[in-house]
């Protein structure tokens, strides 16, 4: 009897200990990768907030001036709120146009019946151009002189040139258009992997029913593919937000800062003017910004995913 | 949906479909006939030049040497190489022990780590310099590699794949009597081929192509990657030698690049789709 229960104590000390044992084991395995983690994320992020509070540049140490950086950003800078503003404006444009254009191509690549592989690649490999290759072609494509791309093919036609890139009111479009037509690949993949989802049987039994192509897809296709749809939509947005790219390397935020975009501004205002202090609160601000975006967006998205 | 039944809609969706892949081949056909033009060219205004006038390929070795492309291409085949490699051992090892291991706080390290996810890497860009640049790092490979080794999507990634894993193969090992690093090595990380395949081809792309990091870690050519020895190149001139040299150095940057998804294409196509839907 007493034997017995020494051997449950025993045993059930001994689970623990294994059970011990193999928590230490899972906390070896991730120390490093939490460590490299919470330096380069955790830290790096209660750092910059900190910077935030600071007027900081090379020559000084950093010194305290609490709200100072962001009662300016909301008061005496203009310009930041035109980037703001140009960031807005390409993020809307981008993910309209991208996810119009990916989900129009992808259907068409799912209707016919040869080439699919084909057009698939020949429209998805342009998202391999890199965003310095980018900028070379939106340069040389929008380029104001009668020898750019599009001026030539005006002038091909007999038609004055346009000022394009070095036109205030123009540069932003200018910019956009090329990444416009460029960047919509993934959106298309991934649509394209969504009609692959649908089942057959729900086309063929609206087919018996007498259903043209265009209801079909307005009322099977399109509801089914909503939770993608959504997914696509706050994807291109984060990522558009996050623009730099093209205004950094074409215009450099010019002219007069009508390419201005804001990830460019916290480059500019830290790494340029040295400025890391106020860099380093519209970074913030930025960061808010994203965050209230993203939750709006996934709100959004779980009700209308449950609802379905 | 109707699989080539509806001819003339088809037709139109071709023509459609034509019309976008034109659009994104065509200008960089014009830089290729651009970069094979004679040093001397000069091009009319509004003329269209479908071919060169010759074959001057060697614009392409001037271009090379000017640019010091060379080193550019070695420099960031090592970074890119070694980044992608140790960061998809750090995502497989972290993606596993959150999958397959049980232990206090799994749930709220999974958590952290994905909320991570909401901060762009460009607010980190001011704290993480200042980092790099207080651990005397600048203008080293290590300033390119270890602040983004943590890959949040790649862990993700790793830890739905292996959540897959039927337990008992893991279980069976140990009885057997495999050592934990055994078992990571002899058994998860070779059964996570597919996974680490996609996860290569993805993160390498990215790498190779992203310049914004480099450009604030680096000033020193010898270090350069290949997006900062093409953007070293960018000149203002939209005529003349300067142009061809351009067009050339661009091809060259672009075509690996290219020819490796065209090698790779249906991984790369399955990877999109992966990271995309999940």
């Amino acid at each position: 009897m007493k034997s017995i229960s020494m051997k449950k104590i025993d045993n059930k000390y001994r689970k623990r200990r294994v059970k011990y044992k193999q928590e230490i084991i899972a906390y070896k395995m991730l120390a490093i990768p939490l460590i490299l983690w919470g330096i380069f994320f955790v830290f790096a992020l209660f750092r910059v907030i900190y910077l935030s509070f600071t007027d900081w540049n090379i020559f000084k140490a950093p010194s305290f001036v609490g709200l100072d950086n962001y009662i300016r950003i909301f008061t005496n800078d203009g310009a930041l709120w035109k980037a703001f503003s140009n960031t807005f404006i390409w993020t809307v444009c981008t993910v309209i146009g991208h996810n119009l254009i990916g989900l129009g191509t992808a259907y068409m690549i799912t209707c016919i019946s040869k080439g699919e592989k084909f057009f698939r690649a020949a429209l998805f490999w342009p998202i391999l151009v890199s965003q310095v290759v980018g900028a070379t072609m939106i340069e040389w494509i929008f380029d104001p002189s009668p020898y750019g791309f599009l001026n030539t093919i005006i002038g091909h036609f007999g038609l004055k040139s346009v000022a394009w890139l070095s036109d205030p009111d123009m540069a932003l479009v200018s910019l956009m258009l090329y990444p416009l037509f460029l960047g919509f690949g993934i959106r298309m993949l991934i649509y394209l992997a969504g009609f692959k989802q649908i089942p057959k049987a729900f086309y063929e039994a609206a087919k018996i029913d007498g259903a043209s192509n265009w209801t079909i897809f307005k009322k099977i296709t399109i509801p089914l593919l909503k939770p993608i749809i959504l997914l696509n939509i706050v994807y291109t947005t984060i990522e558009s937000f996050k623009v730099i790219g093209p205004m950094q390397l074409v215009t450099n935020g010019g002219p007069i800062g009508s390419t201005m975009s804001v990830v460019l501004r916290i480059y500019q205002d830290g790494f340029v003017e040295n400025k890391m202090g106020y860099a380093s609160s519209i970074a913030v601000m930025f960061f808010i910004f994203i965050l209230i975006v993203t939750i709006i967006q996934f709100r959004f998205e779980g009700e209308t995913v449950t609802y379905e | 949906m109707s699989k080539g039944k509806n001819k003339i809609r088809n037709t139109i969706f071709y023509i459609i479909l034509s019309i976008f892949a034109f659009v994104q081949l065509f200008p960089f056909y014009l830089r290729i006939v651009y970069s094979l033009q004679p040093k001397d060219f000069l091009p009319e205004i509004g003329k269209i030049y479908l071919l060169p006038e010759g074959f001057h390929f060697e614009n392409y070795i001037e271009a090379w040497k000017m640019s010091n492309l060379g080193v550019g291409y070695k420099n960031s085949l090592i970074y890119v190489t070694i980044f992608t490699i140790v960061s998809a051992f750090i995502a497989i090892l972290v993606g596993y022990v959150i999958a397959k291991k049980k232990f206090r706080g799994r749930k709220i390290i999974f958590i952290m780590l994905l909320s991570t996810l909401m901060v762009p890497a460009e607010v980190l860009l001011i704290p993480n310099y200042i980092l790099i640049r207080d651990l005397n790092l600048l203008n080293k490979l290590a300033a390119l590699i270890i602040p983004g080794l943590v890959n949040i999507v790649g862990i993700f990634l790793a830890k739905q794949f292996l959540e897959t894993l039927p337990d008992s193969i893991i279980e069976s090992a140990y009885i057997d009597g495999a050592s934990e690093m055994k078992i990571f090595f002899k058994v998860v990380l070779p059964l996570s081929g597919p996974v680490i395949a996609t996860y290569f081809i993805i993160t390498y792309t990215q790498m190779w192509n992203d310049y914004l990091w480099p450009m604030i870690v680096t000033n020193k050519s010898e270090v350069f990657t290949v997006q900062l020895c093409m953007m070293g190149f960018q000149t203002n001139f939209q005529t003349g030698y300067d142009m061809i040299l351009e067009s050339a150095a661009l091809i060259t940057t672009l075509a690996p690049i290219v020819i490796v998804f065209l090698i790779f294409q249906k991984k790369f196509v399955e990877g999109i789709s992966m990271t995309g839907i999940k």
